[in-house]
């Protein structure tokens, strides 16, 4: 029986050390084997991932609102992943709000003792907490020279998500006690409510090493909301309901952990 | 003892194995093109991120250039055809008679700046593993004049909005951007720039609290006016006049003095030449 020549046993040599990396490449890409990625450091495919961050309302006038955001999330492929979103917010009146509830206008004209109509102001919802089924497409992956010597590796993604919030909402002029007086802080009219919800946002993630990264984003929340108009200042429940898209933006910073 | 010498001859080795095994190696890779000595004409579109009692939205056009690899010159103008109150201004004055100050309240039309950019920070990014592109982040200050004006009428008075002119203050402007190289000759840039400018308000149209009173009493007949201040600049109609002087009238009424942060998302491309 012959023996192999020295180029049959370089080529099986080759092959069986190529098996490996194949079986590497087999887990990259969203539609099967890919190339290993140029200078990929950190990868998350077929990873979970549990985030935690703090947030806060950024263009909420009427409204302070400051929370914490628990994410988990599933990654399939290098580009994106989806889970759940669970919000928690302490929320309150802001500062602006007290001061025109300070100045608000007589519940009724001092003349003629007839009660004065007004529209309710709207932006004062306070989101209290709520769940979102949500989704991250996450494309660009980077890589930054900090000084010529810290290179930090990042993630830039967008999100959306939907699902459904606890909301309480305070009216900032429309007093729920009848009269003429003026309305003492407690009494304003008040009512919470479940509403569906949705989310859209942008982000970055910048990783510290292969388990943690920290996490930028801009959420924007959108949600049917309702105010009053043509309200009788001196009698609560009067005027129509007329609804319009409330909105709120916050900034999340916080931390993640891959698994 | 042999074995005393045997490890003194081998241990340097094993140092010297140790060294090589962490020695640092710096991989310098020539960038393809250089930004040096090269001008950039920059196309912004931008609008305002914080708008409480204003809302501006505009262009803007930048031109700079590049002393070195990360410090370039530039001259910036902007112009804001969309700069008027916020709806919750509007909805304060219609919903329980109340109004921001004057200076809190006071709109940018349009500024010129010079200043400097630095950037210190460069990188590579990629999409979906194929094209990389090169990226810089970039800070950038500068100093110039800010032109601003005051809203008098809401949008839903007869007529619409009217606006009253405040002259020119003094602006400073500090931002922080990114901007993605797509090739020798285009980038893409993505700012934040914060526009601080002073904000006291004591004329409005060239008229102070007292001469817009008497507009709003006599309109077009108004005399003993200052120097610079005509009734006419309020309006067309005799109606808008007294209407747009009425309500300077209200808002020099009550002093005011402010510094502003305007902060803009700014994004545009731009042309290396």
């Amino acid at each position: 029986m012959d023996q192999p020549s020295r180029i049959f046993l370089l080529f099986a040599a080759a092959s069986i050390a190529a098996l490996p990396a194949r079986g590497e490449d087999a887990v990259m890409g969203p539609g099967g084997p890919a190339p290993t990625v140029r200078g990929k450091l950190y990868q998350v495919s077929r990873r979970w991932e549990v985030g935690f961050a703090f947030t806060t309302a950024l263009n909420d006038s009427l409204v302070d609102q400051y929370g914490g955001l628990l994410s988990i999330s599933y990654h399939p492929n290098e580009w994106m992943d989806v889970g759940v979103d669970l919000l928690a917010n302490r929320t309150s009146l802001s500062g602006l709000s007290g001061q025109i509830r300070s100045n608000l206008p007589s519940r009724a004209n001092p003349g003629t003792g007839q009660p004065n109509t007004g529209d309710e102001m709207e932006g004062a919802d306070q989101m209290r907490g709520g769940a979102l089924a949500m989704a991250r497409f996450a494309p660009i992956y980077g890589k930054l020279s900090i000084a010529a010597e810290l290179p930090v590796h990042f993630q830039a993604y967008l999100l959306a998500g939907a699902g459904g919030a606890a909301f309480r909402h305070e009216s900032v002029n429309l007093c729920g006690a009848p009269g003429d007086g003026a309305c003492a802080p407690g009494d304003y009219q008040s009512a919470t409510s479940l509403k569906p919800i949705g989310e859209l946002g942008a982000g970055m993630r910048v990783y510290l090493g292969q388990r943690w990264s920290l996490r930028a984003e801009l959420r924007g929340f959108f949600y049917p909301a309702t105010v009053l108009r043509g309200a009788d200042l001196t009698q609560p429940g009067t005027g129509t309901s007329a609804s319009y898209l409330g909105t709120f933006t916050t900034l999340v910073l916080g931390a993640s952990a891959l698994f | 003892m042999r074995l005393l010498l045997a490890g003194l001859l081998i241990a340097p080795v094993a140092l010297a194995q140790s060294d090589r095994e962490v020695q640092r190696v710096h991989v310098v890779e020539e960038r393809p093109f250089s930004e040096a000595n090269r001008f950039e004409l920059t196309l912004f579109g931008q609008g305002q991120l914080n708008p409480r009692y204003t809302v501006h939205a505009g262009v803007g056009l930048e031109l700079s250039y590049h002393l070195r690899e990360n410090l370039a010159a530039l001259i910036a103008v902007s112009y804001n055809p969309i700069a008027h109150q916020s709806a919750l201004t509007e909805e304060l004055a219609a919903n329980v008679d109340q109004q921001p100050v004057a200076a809190s309240a006071l709109l940018l039309q349009a500024d010129a700046l010079a200043g400097l950019e630095l950037m210190p920070i460069y990188g590579k990014i990629s999409v979906f593993d194929g094209k990389v592109l090169r990226l810089g982040l970039y800070l950038n200050a500068g100093l110039g004049a800010a032109k601003t004006r005051l809203q008098l009428r809401p949008s839903d008075a007869v007529g619409g909005r009217s606006f009253g002119d405040t002259g020119f203050r003094p602006e400073a402007a500090l931002g922080i951007g990114l901007r993605v190289f797509a090739g020798d000759r285009m980038t893409v840039r993505l700012e934040v720039r914060d526009r601080v400018y002073s904000a006291y308000v004591s004329k409005v149209n060239g008229c102070t609290a007292q001469d817009a009173g008497v507009i709003r009493r006599n309109g077009t007949a108004a005399t003993g006016l200052t120097p610079g201040c005509s009734a006419s600049s309020f309006g067309g109609s005799e109606e808008e006049i007294k209407s747009g002087a009425g309500s300077a009238a209200i808002q020099l009424g009550d002093p005011s003095s402010s510094v502003i942060n305007n902060i803009a998302f700014q994004g545009g491309v731009s042309w290396l030449f």
